[in-house]
């Protein structure tokens, strides 16, 4: 499985990669929304990881530029009050993560529930 | 009081009338007559006139004891009218009456015309009256002095002429009567000293002076004290007042002399009274009276004490030498302790309206201030009330004057002085016979409501100030801890569990997950984040789930935990409660610098969990016991506390429907009290 993850956190980044790599998935990494858009379309992941607030582009911002519909999205945030609205309003987001993680190993296996129920 | 410059021509001869009279000089017949009705009580005649020419002849023939004079004249200026009668009759009280008083006025008015007072319109009658009783007495004081000065002058010219008599006579007779050309010598000798002992006192200005130039004076005899003075001040009490060496001492004394009538020597009852208030022997005393002709302030009990060993015969001397000189001594005397007098008086008055905090300001209906003290001066310079106090150019919104000046009830009204409000209390002042208010007293008191209020205001803008970084703050951190936290489990994956580095790496993830926690209590008391839900828990228990926690902080100081057996359920946030008593005990044991003791202590009193936390620490100052709670208020050394803890504290506890309080003394410690609502259960 092909994943992207979009955080500007370098340690939230190097972790997820860490942590999906183990489970022995490929990874690519963006640190802002503009690289994000770059490596997204060069990559083509089956799963992106979106922090909704970065610098720059934010993560909703990201998913309005991209063209590619197959990517499964799994937005992330600390702040809780965000997934209604940005899984509400853009159909391509159809997930949210919670930050802080409590454990990364049980995100990794969420997003790989994920992926094959679809 | 600044006498004038006597030449002889100019010298008063008349004697008092039997009432004085007050000569008042203004164009508007309704000032005058105002006036005529504030005097009608006082012993003395007033007479208003618009007439200059009628004026002026009245003070040439010397007829008004007092002048007052307006500044504002159709024919001239008060001043000019002042400055002639200063010339023609120097011995008026003169006084300027003035709507606007200046400093340019002030002073022309002293150095052209010399006045004795001031008066603005529109006056204060009780002042105005003061005023003027003090301007006769200062009229029959200077009276006095230059008809003293005159008799010197005479006595002067007679002392000249009969030296030049002498003269010739003792040139002709030289040869035949020696003798009789050294009496005169002698005689001529003493009224020259006379003389200059009377011109020196005249310039003496405190009591100090007089004394040191009596006891000058006294030089020539031998065997004799230097004087002590004794007197009544201006509330009647005794005072010595004595030479030791070159300075003057000032003693109270709680008994009275015995009064003297007559000069009396060789008393047992003067030399016993003497010798207990001085504390030492006396040798023989002389008491001398003084008396004033113009009996004012030297009352008959005013005494000239005099220690002596002298011979009968030298002691007749001594008195014929004192006797020529108590008159003026007497005068002098009066005159210095009147004014001393008046300095204080004025002096205490001035004091005293100024030592109100309180901002207070007589001022009329054009809301022009009469009088004002410091505390209602912000502007000195400008007229207006509302100028002067608040800084604005119209009446300040809801200040009585504007509509209710002439009403004759005590008025009680809030206003507004920029973010200030204050609680105002107007009081009417009416001139005799009239219903209507001449000037008004305001006098502002800041409501303390509003100060606490504003307390209150700072505290929670402080606070939400204080929840805004924090809510930043945490969002913050969160990120980076997220990522460390991830990492670390990663990492936990790739270690061989049970070696170090593996228990190296779980104290590293739970070191974060406290992170974690502590932020997600900040995020709770800045109430950004999710709040957890309240619950019912024993406070005991919490207390002793939290201790674990504490150890690093209580490892050197002996705890005492009181809990009881009972369990006590509040409704609290349990993870924010387990915070705050964190806090407490935290700085509790922080408070200690050495190894003290801390005592935790539970119970229950009418409905109320009480949780004491109470250290054996130097306790807290004043200066900082009022600002304990106040976010950022920290006295730790930089890195050892935000200044978060307590306010966040007392904010989570009064969310549970409880408070916090601090008992503290110096220097044995500090009791914090967080009284918390039983719930049944």
């Amino acid at each position: 499985m092909k994943v992207l993850i979009v955080d500007d956190e370098p340690l939230v980044r190097r972790a997820l990669s860490r942590a999906f790599e183990a489970s022995g998935h490929e990874i690519r990494q963006a640190a802002s929304g503009e690289e994000a858009l770059r490596v997204w379309q060069e990559f083509a992941p089956d799963v992106v990881l979106l922090d909704v607030i970065m610098p720059g582009l934010t993560g909703p911002q990201v998913l309005e530029e991209v063209t590619d519909p197959r990517a499964t999205v799994i937005l992330m945030s600390a702040f809780s009050g965000d997934q209604e609205v940005h899984t509400g309003e853009g159909a391509r987001a159809k997930h949210f993560l919670a930050k802080p993680f409590t454990d990364i190993f049980a995100v990794v296996k969420l997003v790989e529930g994920l992926t094959i129920a679809e | 009081m600044k006498t004038d410059a006597i030449s002889g021509s100019q010298i008063e001869e008349e004697s008092l009338p039997e009432r004085p009279k007050l000569l008042w000089v203004d164009d508007e017949p309704h000032i005058l007559e105002l006036a005529k009705r504030a005097v009608r009580e006082e012993p003395f005649d007033f007479v208003g006139t618009t007439d200059l020419d009628i004026a002026r002849k009245m003070i040439r023939a010397g007829e008004p004891s007092v002048l007052v004079a307006d500044q504002v004249l159709k024919k001239g200026t008060g001043i000019e009218l002042l400055e002639y009668a200063k010339a023609v009759s120097p011995a008026t009280s003169r006084i300027i009456l003035t709507g606007k008083m200046t400093d340019e006025l002030v002073e022309e008015a002293i150095n052209r015309a010399s006045v004795f007072r001031f008066i603005t319109k529109p006056w204060d009658q009780e002042e105005l009256l003061r005023d003027l009783d003090l301007a006769f007495l200062h009229r029959q004081n200077t009276v006095e002095r230059y008809r003293l000065l005159q008799k010197i002058r005479q006595q002067n010219t007679r002392l000249e002429e009969l030296n030049l008599n002498l003269e010739k006579i003792v040139y002709a007779r030289t040869h035949k009567e020696e003798l009789s050309k050294r009496n005169s010598e002698a005689t001529l000798q003493n009224l020259r000293g006379t003389l200059r002992f009377i011109n020196d006192l005249s310039l003496a200005d405190s009591v100090e002076e007089i004394l040191y130039r009596l006891s000058r004076d006294f030089r020539k005899f031998s065997s004799v004290g230097s004087p002590i003075l004794g007197f009544l001040d201006a509330e009647n009490r005794g005072v010595l007042y004595y030479l030791q060496g070159k300075q003057a001492t000032e003693k109270r004394v709680t008994t009275q002399w015995k009064e003297a009538l007559e000069p009396r020597s060789h008393s047992e009852e003067d030399r016993q009274y003497l010798a207990n208030v001085l504390g030492r022997p006396l040798a023989q005393l002389l008491v001398f009276p003084l008396k004033s002709p113009q009996q004012t302030f030297v009352f008959g009990s005013a005494v000239l004490f005099i220690e002596h060993a002298l011979p009968a015969e030298d002691l007749e001397e001594l008195k014929h030498f004192l006797a020529q000189r108590i008159q003026p001594l007497s005068l002098a005397l009066d005159r210095v302790l009147m004014e001393n007098y008046l300095k204080l008086t004025s002096y205490r008055w001035a004091k005293t309206f100024d030592d109100f905090t309180d901002p207070i300001a007589i001022v009329d209906s054009q809301f022009s201030v009469d009088r004002s003290n410091r505390s209602f001066q912000k502007f000195m310079k400008k007229a207006r009330c509302f100028e002067r106090f608040a800084d604005r150019d119209s009446p300040c919104p809801g200040c009585p004057l504007i509509q209710d000046f002439s009403s004759p009830s005590v008025l009680l009204r809030q206003i507004k002085v920029k973010d200030r409000s204050f609680q105002l209390t107007s009081y009417p002042i009416f001139l005799p016979g009239q219903t209507i208010p001449s000037n008004r007293v305001n006098y502002y008191s800041e409501t303390t409501d509003k100060n606490r209020l504003q307390q209150q205001l700072i505290q929670n803008e402080k606070m939400s100030a204080v929840g805004l970084l924090a809510g930043n703050i945490a969002h913050e951190l969160n990120n980076p801890l997220t990522g460390l936290r991830s990492l670390t489990q990663v990492l936990l994956t790739e270690v061989q569990a049970g070696t170090q580095l593996h228990g190296d790496l779980l104290e590293v993830e739970k070191g974060v997950q406290r992170c974690e926690e502590i932020i997600k209590s900040l995020l709770n008391f800045s109430q950004i984040g999710p709040s957890e839900s309240m619950g019912e828990t024993d406070l005991g228990e919490l207390v002793e789930s939290t201790l674990p926690f504490l150890k690093s902080a209580t490892r050197d100081h002996s705890t005492k935990t009181l809990l009881g057996n009972k369990p006590l359920f509040v409704r609290v946030e349990y993870n924010i409660m387990q915070q705050v008593i964190f806090n407490l005990i935290n700085n509790a044991c922080q408070a200690m610098e050495e190894p003290g003791e801390l005592t935790l202590s539970l119970t229950s009193e009418s409905g109320l969990a009480h949780l004491k936390i109470k250290d054996t620490g130097p306790g807290i100052g004043e200066e900082h016991l009022q600002h304990v709670f106040d976010p950022f208020y920290t006295t730790k050394e930089e890195g050892q506390g935000t200044g978060l803890g307590l306010s966040m504290s007392r904010s989570a506890v009064e969310s549970f429907g409880g408070t916090i309080e601090v008992e503290t003394e110096l220097g044995q410690g500090t009791t914090f009290i967080i009284k918390l609502p039983l719930v049944e259960k």
